[in-house]
């Protein structure tokens, strides 16, 4: 039974990977990637690790799609064309990508130890405890890095000031 | 029982077609999706090597997460200036530093 | 359980009601108040009723360093349960009353923000049952102080007044973390169970203090028992400190009622009752000379004030000094009753100075005119416009004074009893203490005598008497306070404080300091004393009697023509001119001093190393023109034929320079494999 829930998710993820990848409406694309991503999420579920799937879901799903969205929405007239992009590149980007994954496919042979079956439950308590204690200084670090890339965004994407005052 | 290398296969799947698409779409934004499907994929490697009952993989995930919103926020706010100075964000189109 | 953090966190629903309200529901806002301090007030009546001495206590981790782990935690005893109530009844009439008296204030909602957050943080005080909790609310209560002193901070006093009320609280902060630091490292714990367990347990011996964890000098646990007084100094106003609270008048009087009356002010006698047991003998001694000595000068102070709130300022710092001399003799629960007590007169009288600078001020409004409405001179002759106000001020004015059947006199009978005690023990100069804190007694009651003739008696000095009393906003409180004032509410027998129902109700007394374990016996007549504190005040109102009365003729001199004592009451002994003489001119030719020694050595140092570098730069110069400009051309002229050569397949696309890194990257994986 778990085997054919992981398989689905899989399969779920793989091919809405693939729809982004062939898809001409960027909207589209954004769309595939919410999907892409609660597939994900369900992978890590069978990796053990909830909150880290609780996480994606909240983060990505809830934060980076949203503004995603909404850059596509900011960046495109609403009067014009259609939203598409066209794609470059085609046959080069099709090889390397194949050498990539044929390569990542043969490096990961070596590790083919364990698996997961049982469904276990990591503690949320034990994350806490973790993160403020021996992951405390990368959790401030994170922190302050988020700040500095919000101060940054609202800078870059802003009015400049100049601007606004002529 | 479902082997460790299939979540292998699968990120390294999932790697290679965000890859793909930074490589050949030309909209800036889909590059950037691009670029996420890449850090789940490596997320889904952080986790599936994780020894059970530890938590380092976890955090290393966790950490790419915040990363990766802090990149995409960025990201974005550069392609919103990028679309006020030149009209559109079709990479092709915005050549300025050829010469 | 339940019921302490309910009346602990609803002042904080006020605050954050009040400050969601929109400007147009200010009103709504106001009341939400006052119905949560309502609530507040029935429930710490019901656990007041309900608590028979015995302690409620819970508590749970809050956060931990390494494995050091810090506790929240609630601490409810008897003491604590009466100044909860004490606390939230008055601030709940007060609350009711500012709904008028702020009525035409535009920062409307700011006030009752505050005044709800203030209330917050003095539950947080007496509720805490360890001293750094303590300290944060200590610190919540300087803020919601320091704001609502300056509510009016558009005038240039208020808001001066309301700087030099925080600077001067710091200055007894700094020795609460002192203590704070000492308490941590001696006991390991800040939890006041705790620590009164284990200092019970350590032992003075040979000049040494040794407890469960440390060996220390013995100086130590005076510095600790020094800093805590510190703190209290600061927020009580004693000397040297004292110099805040007259010009904390600058703020709305209700907020002088509350606060700088009432209650925050007292914060630091309750501080001293909860940490009793630190208090070793040479600082007891220290608080009780200072706690005299400003009883004294607050007294003196307060003679010969124009400012019908500056009286009150002064008497309150006299009483507080009071209690603060209840603490060092040893007394603590007489100083929690005069706290108490002197709670509900003293918010009496402002609020009845209140009422009447209110009346005072509209009138002045309504027909343009030029008053300081504060001001004593121009009053006189109220007593039949302001009938309530006029009575309420008449008791409370009793009580301060000590007069028999008032509550008043029960507190302060208690801490002169336990002063004369003290000094019967002590010997030698101890006799000072009990004697300035008679004279206090003769003070009190002919300031007090002066400023009720003054306000409501004579004829009225004003042209224009079309003043009227506020409605039942006003009248409420005042009436709920002046009986609450009564000596019938705290002991059965008004002229006997032992039989009173606080006194009796306490647990035994703490025990004191090891090492300053002899238990003060009781040596003196109390009728004696109550008698001679009795003829004291008539003397003292006779008096003000004979140099104010009704019907003399009073020349108010202008405050430069006064005579040297009369200055030296007026300017509270010139404190202010000390420190200005004294702190202020030394931090300011220290600074001048800095300044020149920057202009003459650092800058001149700085100076030189500046023309060293010019010098070395020049010789650089040429370094770099002649030979690494030269190299970096010659590079720069390397890479731009190599570029020349690759830009063909680049193109400026981004994804181009992608595919190439990545070929690379392939061929470098394959061949390391």
């Amino acid at each position: 039974m778990t085997e054919i829930v992981f398989y689905f998710f899989a399969v779920l993820t793989v091919v809405s990977a693939f729809y982004i990848l062939f898809t001409k409406n960027i909207l589209h694309a954004a769309l595939a990637l919410i999907i892409t991503l609660l597939g994900v999420a369900a992978l890590y579920v069978f990796t053990a690790a909830e909150f880290v799937a609780v996480t994606q879901i909240m983060i990505y799903i809830g934060g980076i799609v949203v503004l995603i969205v909404f850059g596509v929405m900011l960046t495109n007239d609403m009067s014009g064309k259609s939203i598409s992009a066209a794609s470059i590149n085609r046959l080069s980007g099709a090889l390397i990508a194949l050498a990539v994954l044929l390569t990542l496919i043969y490096g990961s042979q070596g590790f083919t130890s364990g698996g997961y079956g049982k469904y276990t439950i990591t503690s949320m308590e034990n994350l806490g405890k973790e993160l403020l204690t021996t992951y405390l200084l990368p959790f401030e670090v994170a922190a302050v890095l988020l700040l500095v890339a919000l101060v940054a965004a609202s800078i870059v994407a802003g009015n400049d000031l100049k601007s606004r005052a002529s | 029982m479902i082997p460790v290398e299939h979540f292998y296969y699968i990120s390294a799947l999932l790697f290679s077609i965000g890859l793909a698409v930074v490589l050949t779409r030309k909209n800036a934004i889909l590059i950037l999706i691009g670029i996420e499907l890449m850090l789940n994929a490596a997320n889904l490697n952080f986790l599936a090597s994780n020894k059970s009952g530890d938590v380092e993989g976890q955090f290393f995930a966790l950490f790419v997460i915040v990363v990766a919103a802090a990149e995409a926020a960025v990201g974005l706010a550069i392609i919103l200036k990028v679309y006020k100075h030149f009209k559109t964000i079709d990479l092709d189109k915005i050549a300025e530093i050829k010469d | 359980m339940i019921t302490v953090v309910f009346i602990l966190t609803i002042p904080l629903a006020g605050f954050i009601t009040n400050i969601l309200v929109s400007e147009r529901q200010a009103k709504l806002g106001a009341y939400c108040s006052v119905l949560f301090l309502l609530l507040s007030t029935l429930g710490a009546a019901g656990i007041l009723f309900s608590i028979e001495a015995q302690m409620m206590i819970s508590q749970m981790d809050w956060f931990s360093v390494g494995n050091q782990s810090f506790q929240v935690g609630l601490l409810v005893d008897l003491q604590g349960a009466m100044m909860l109530a004490v606390v939230s009844l008055i601030s709940f009439l007060v609350h009711l009353y500012s709904i008028v008296y702020m009525a035409e204030d535009r920062g409307y909602r700011r006030y009752f923000a505050v005044l709800s957050l203030f209330t917050f943080a003095m539950n947080g005080i007496i509720l805490s049952n360890n001293l750094l909790m303590i300290f944060l609310f200590w610190e919540l209560v300087g803020l919601s102080s320091y704001l609502l002193i300056g509510h009016w901070y558009t005038k240039t006093l208020a808001s001066k007044a309301a700087k030099k009320a925080f600077i001067v609280n710091r200055i007894g902060d700094a020795g609460f973390i002192v203590a704070l630091c000492i308490v941590w490292f001696q006991f390991g714990s800040f939890n006041l169970i705790d620590i009164q367990a284990q200092m019970e347990a350590s032992q003075i011996q040979d000049g040494y203090w040794s407890s469960e964890l440390n060996i220390l000098p013995k100086i130590w646990l005076s510095v600790l028992g020094i800093g805590l007084f510190l703190a209290a100094v600061g927020k009580s106003a004693q000397f040297p400190l004292q110099v805040w609270l007259p010009d904390a008048m600058e703020g709305p009087t209700p907020v002088s009622a509350l606060i700088h009356a009432a209650t925050m002010v007292a914060a630091g006698v309750f501080l001293m009752s909860r940490v009793f047991v630190l208090l070793d003998g040479l600082t007891l001694f220290i608080i009780a000379t200072i706690g005299a000595t400003t009883a004294f000068m607050g007294g003196v102070a307060a003679l010969t004030q124009f400012d019908i709130k500056k009286v009150l300022a002064y008497s309150t710092i006299s009483q507080l000094g009071y209690m603060l001399m209840g603490i060092g003799v040893g007394s603590y629960e007489a100083a929690l009753f005069h706290l108490f007590t002197h709670a509900f007169f003293k918010a009496a009288l402002f609020l009845a100075a209140g009422s009447v600078i209110h009346s005072l001020h509209e009138m002045a409004h309504k027909n343009h005119l030029e008053l300081d409405a504060q001001d004593m001179r121009i009053m006189g002759g109220l007593k039949s416009k302001f009938p309530v106000t006029f009575y309420a001020y008449l008791i409370g004015s009793f009580a301060l004074m000590g007069l028999p059947l008032f509550s008043g006199f029960l507190s302060k009978d208690a801490l002169l009893v336990a002063s004369v005690n003290w000094s019967y023990q002590m010997g030698e100069m101890a006799y000072l203490v009990p004697l300035l804190a008679f004279l206090t007694v003769l003070l009190t009651s002919f300031y007090m005598v002066r400023q009720l003739l003054f306000v409501f008696f004579g004829k009225p000095r004003l042209e224009n008497t079309d003043v009227h009393e506020g409605g039942w906003h006003f009248k409420l409180p005042l009436i709920i306070l002046s009986i609450l004032s009564l000596g019938m509410i705290w002991s059965l027998n008004p002229f006997d404080y032992s039989t009173s129902w606080f006194l009796t109700a306490l647990p035994d007394k703490f025990n004191l300091t090891p090492g300053f374990d002899t238990i003060i016996a009781d040596v003196t007549n109390h009728t004696v004393i109550g008698l001679s504190s009795v003829i004291l005040v008539s003397v003292g109102a006779g008096l003000a009697w004979l140099k104010f009365r009704p019907g003399k003729k009073l020349i108010f001199s202008e405050a430069s023509k006064f005579t040297f004592l009369e200055k030296v009451s007026f300017h509270n002994w010139y404190l202010d001119v000390l420190y200005e003489k004294t702190v202020l001119r030394f931090i300011r030719v220290s600074t001048s001093s800095l300044e020149v020694l920057e202009h003459r050595i650092i800058d001149r140092v700085v100076n030189l190393l500046g023309w060293v570098g010019v010098i070395f730069s020049f010789l650089l110069r040429w370094f770099d023109r002649a030979i690494v400009d030269g190299l970096i051309n010659f590079s720069a002229f390397f890479s731009g034929q190599v570029g020349g050569m690759t830009k063909s397949f680049q193109y400026g696309k981004v994804q181009s320079f992608v595919i190439f890194a990545l070929i690379s990257l392939l061929l470098i994986i394959f061949l390391i494999l």
